[in-house]
């Protein structure tokens, strides 16, 4: 734009000058020129006014209104013989009539975008709003509180034709949306919770009622329980998924409990011990650092299960050493998990 | 000033007295304050503009619901804003009615909202205005696999001082749909719409559409799988002030989990095809996309990496464009701090149109491009939280003329009494 600028500047200025030394007829010629370069940045203005008032925003109206501003100014300095001047403000009048016509253009398609993406938030939102209130889950009401205050801003941008900062911040109030939805309509709920908490206490009561004379599978149903207990104090704090975890935690132990499936190998339990190990260090380094007394108690709960498993392996007694491990393993994980 | 700390004052007072729960519903009285800041610097004549806008404001709400295990239910949140520049009023309510199966079967929902602006406001559209939106559905088959829903919606949007950047309108619809029960944890809806739009001071704007829309939604704490489509037919009263034109929108979004990380894929189309193309209205197809991974516990902290690109073919026209761009991010959803922030820089290229400078065309020059972005939320403890929200896009154009940047910083305290 500067390129063509400086270029009818230049021929401009070389016409004005060469007018000086020019006949009437020559000067005749410059005006005619210089009128009708007029009359065609008036052209573009009417051009720019049809793109900016089907998109209308405060920045592109503010530019045309100066751009106008700059169009009758060229008109009164050329009816007062002052061409120079005259061409200057034309010009000028025509960058603002270009930048005014393309930021016009790139809002008619954002404002749409932008209302398009308001109405679908809003029949999200509604869906998602009533489920993530029946779950209960205290993050998922906070996400979608967040949400709905970053969908209100971004309605109030739009009121101010601030469409572009308005579809940031709507983006920010969907995935705020989405994280309350994930929450609540796959692992909250607490129907869904009180179901699983029953169904798992059965489970596991059931288990020990059939092995709970089995001092290897005891010492796993007694690590269910506790992950059971865990589960129940979770969900009484507002935390449905971690007492979800911990739910299936139990299930897994007291499964172990009751019949292992995996084919018995003493190089493959020795593996177990090994990655049980290998994990151990970063996971207690975790637990530690964050200072989790309830992630302390499982970590040494998983100890328990690996010393154990160690122990049964010295004595030839695969099935309960491989018990005791994988019951480590999944202890190592929510120690891992409480940690964080 | 000392008129909004005495609000603050008087709203507090009555938050406090008024935070009792009641049997048989849950209520809750929310009191914040907060500054938002909006920053635009652009050039304008000779030299660079830049506009700021600063409010400092008081809200104070309640929000009533009734039992979440009740059958039938009902809520209500209603909002008192006081603030520098403007005063809002917002009133959000509705009620579901479900039968024995716990199916909703009906349901009605009403949003109002007014603004009124302080004189000497800053904000450079100050009219007062007020706005309403009332939504209906019937569903009068029902099973557990899926529903019909019959939905008709009234909205209006109302100017003190109505101009060409603050317009009037009524507009309505009626549609069909088929979803999934409204206890799903999958949803979906396949469905067609019929809408008119009327604006009282301009006529030849009016509209009506049809639209039929399809809408799939999975999401799981790891792994989302989420798509929709929407094609619209809308007709415009006289084609002369705009051209009638088809329209169709997809988008695809998808994290697949895998023992690394969770792979994400997006997907966005928009096609615009005018009847007659002309002026800002001209024909097009937008395509974007993204690809990357992210790591980490997504109820604890996570990590993203994505290239991001957008592609827009408008035929001839100067606004051609390709875009591409490396986003990294993070978010953390601890209990006592949760938020995200993120970075993009990029480039966008556009086709050059022409060399002549007495041609009408536009001309738009090739930039680079950071967009950063804040939120977070710091819980102090249960009753006190901190919001903040920053947002900062500038960009460095080839034509130094044409740089903009934007920006947009809110910092809220909220009481929960």
């Amino acid at each position: 734009m500067r390129k063509h600028t400086n270029t009818i500047l230049i021929t401009l200025l070389l016409v004005f000058a060469g007018g000086v030394f020019a006949d009437s007829a020559q000067a005749q010629s410059v005006t005619d020129r210089l009128e009708a370069y007029i009359q065609q940045t008036g052209e573009m203005l009417r051009h720019a006014a049809d793109l900016v008032s089907d998109a209308p925003n405060p920045r592109s109206v503010r530019i045309l209104e100066q751009a106008r501003l700059d169009h009758q100014r060229s008109i009164k300095l050329a009816q007062s013989d002052q061409p120079k001047m005259a061409f200057a403000h034309s010009e000028r009048a025509r960058q603002g009539a270009r930048q005014a016509g393309r930021i016009a253009r790139e809002l008619s398609g954002d404002t749409e975008r932008l209302q398009r993406r308001l109405e679908r938030y809003m029949e999200l939102r509604e869906r998602v709003g009533e489920r993530v209130h029946e779950s209960g889950d205290e993050r998922a009401l906070r996400f979608l509180r967040e949400s709905e205050s970053q969908a209100r801003r971004a309605r109030e941008l739009q009121k101010q034709g601030d469409i572009a900062l308005a579809l940031q911040v709507l983006e920010g109030a969907e995935d705020l949306l989405g994280r309350a939805a994930r929450i609540a309509f796959e692992e909250g709920g607490k129907d869904r919770f009180e179901r699983e908490l029953e169904r798992t206490r059965v489970f596991v009561e059931r288990i020990s009622n059939e092995h709970g004379n089995d001092p290897h599978a005891a010492d796993l149903l007694t690590s269910a329980k506790m992950a059971l207990r865990r589960a129940e104090e979770a969900a009484a704090q507002g935390h449905l998924v971690r007492a979800l975890k911990s739910l299936q935690l139990a299930r897994r132990l007291a499964s172990r409990a009751a019949a292992p499936d995996e084919r018995l190998d003493e190089a493959a339990i020795e593996r177990q011990i090994e990655r049980f190990d290998q994990r151990m260090e970063r996971v207690s380094t975790r637990v530690r650092d964050s200072g989790s007394d309830r992630a302390g108690q499982v970590l040494q709960r998983a100890l328990q299960h690996r010393e154990r498993a160690a122990s049964l392996l010295d004595q030839a007694k695969l099935e309960p050493a491989l018990r005791q491990i994988k019951a480590g393993l999944d202890l190592l994980a929510a120690a891992d998990d409480l940690a964080g | 000033m000392t008129g909004a700390v005495c609000l603050a004052g008087a709203l507090c007072m009555a938050g406090g007295a008024a935070s009792t729960a009641h049997a048989g519903s849950n209520w809750d009285f929310p009191l914040s304050s907060g500054y938002d800041i909006y920053v635009h610097d652009y050039f304008l004549a000779e030299s660079d503009t830049t506009e700021v806008i600063q409010e400092f404001n008081f809200t104070a709400a309640a929000n009533g619901s009734s039992e979440f295990s009740a059958r039938n239910r009902w809520f209500m949140r209603a909002g008192l804003s006081g603030g520098t520049e403007l005063y809002r009023q917002s009133l959000d309510t509705g009620f579901r009615l479900r039968n024995k199966e716990r199916h909703e079967w009906l349901r009605g929902d009403l949003l109002m909202l007014a603004r009124q602006f302080r004189e000497g406001s800053e904000y450079s559209l100050s009219s007062n205005n007020h706005e309403g939106r009332m939504t209906g559905a019937l569903s009068p088959w029902t099973t557990d696999n899926m529903a019909v829903e019959l939905r008709a919606r009234g909205r209006y949007v109302n100017y003190e001082r109505p101009s060409t950047l603050e317009v009037d309108y009524v507009d309505g619809s009626a549609g069909a749909y088929l979803r999934s029960p409204s206890r799903s944890f999958r949803t979906w809806r396949v469905g067609g719409l019929y809408t008119a739009r009327d604006y009282p001071d301009s006529g030849a704007i009016d509209r009506e559409g049809f639209i039929l829309e399809g809408d799939y939604d999975h999401g799981r704490l790891e792994g989302v799988l989420r798509a929709y489509h929407r094609s619209e037919r809308r007709n415009i009263a006289d084609p002369d002030a705009r051209p009638s034109a088809w329209f169709h929108w997809t988008e695809l979004d998808t994290a697949h989990p895998t023992s690394r990380a969770e792979v994400v894929l997006r997907a966005s189309s928009e096609v615009w095809d005018y009847d007659e193309a002309s002026g800002a209205w001209y024909d097009s197809w937008q395509l974007g996309g993204q690809a990357g991974a992210r790591w980490g516990d997504p109820l604890n902290t996570r990590v993203e990496t994505l290239i991001t690109a957008e592609h827009l073919e408008a035929g001839d026209e100067p606004e051609t464009y390709w875009q591409t761009g490396l986003r990294v991010g993070a978010e953390t959803l601890k209990p006592e701090l949760s938020g995200s922030i993120s970075i993009e820089v990029g480039r966008r290229w556009y086709r050059n149109s022409t060399d002549d400078p007495d041609s009408f065309a536009l001309e738009y020059t090739d930039y680079s491009y950071l967009a950063f972005w804040l939120m977070g939320n710091w819980m102090i403890n249960e009753h006190f939280s901190v919001d903040v929200t920053a947002n900062f896009e500038p960009e460095s154009h080839t034509e130094q003329d044409d740089n903009i940047t934007l920006g947009y910083g809110s910092l809220r305290l909220v009481w929960r009494p």
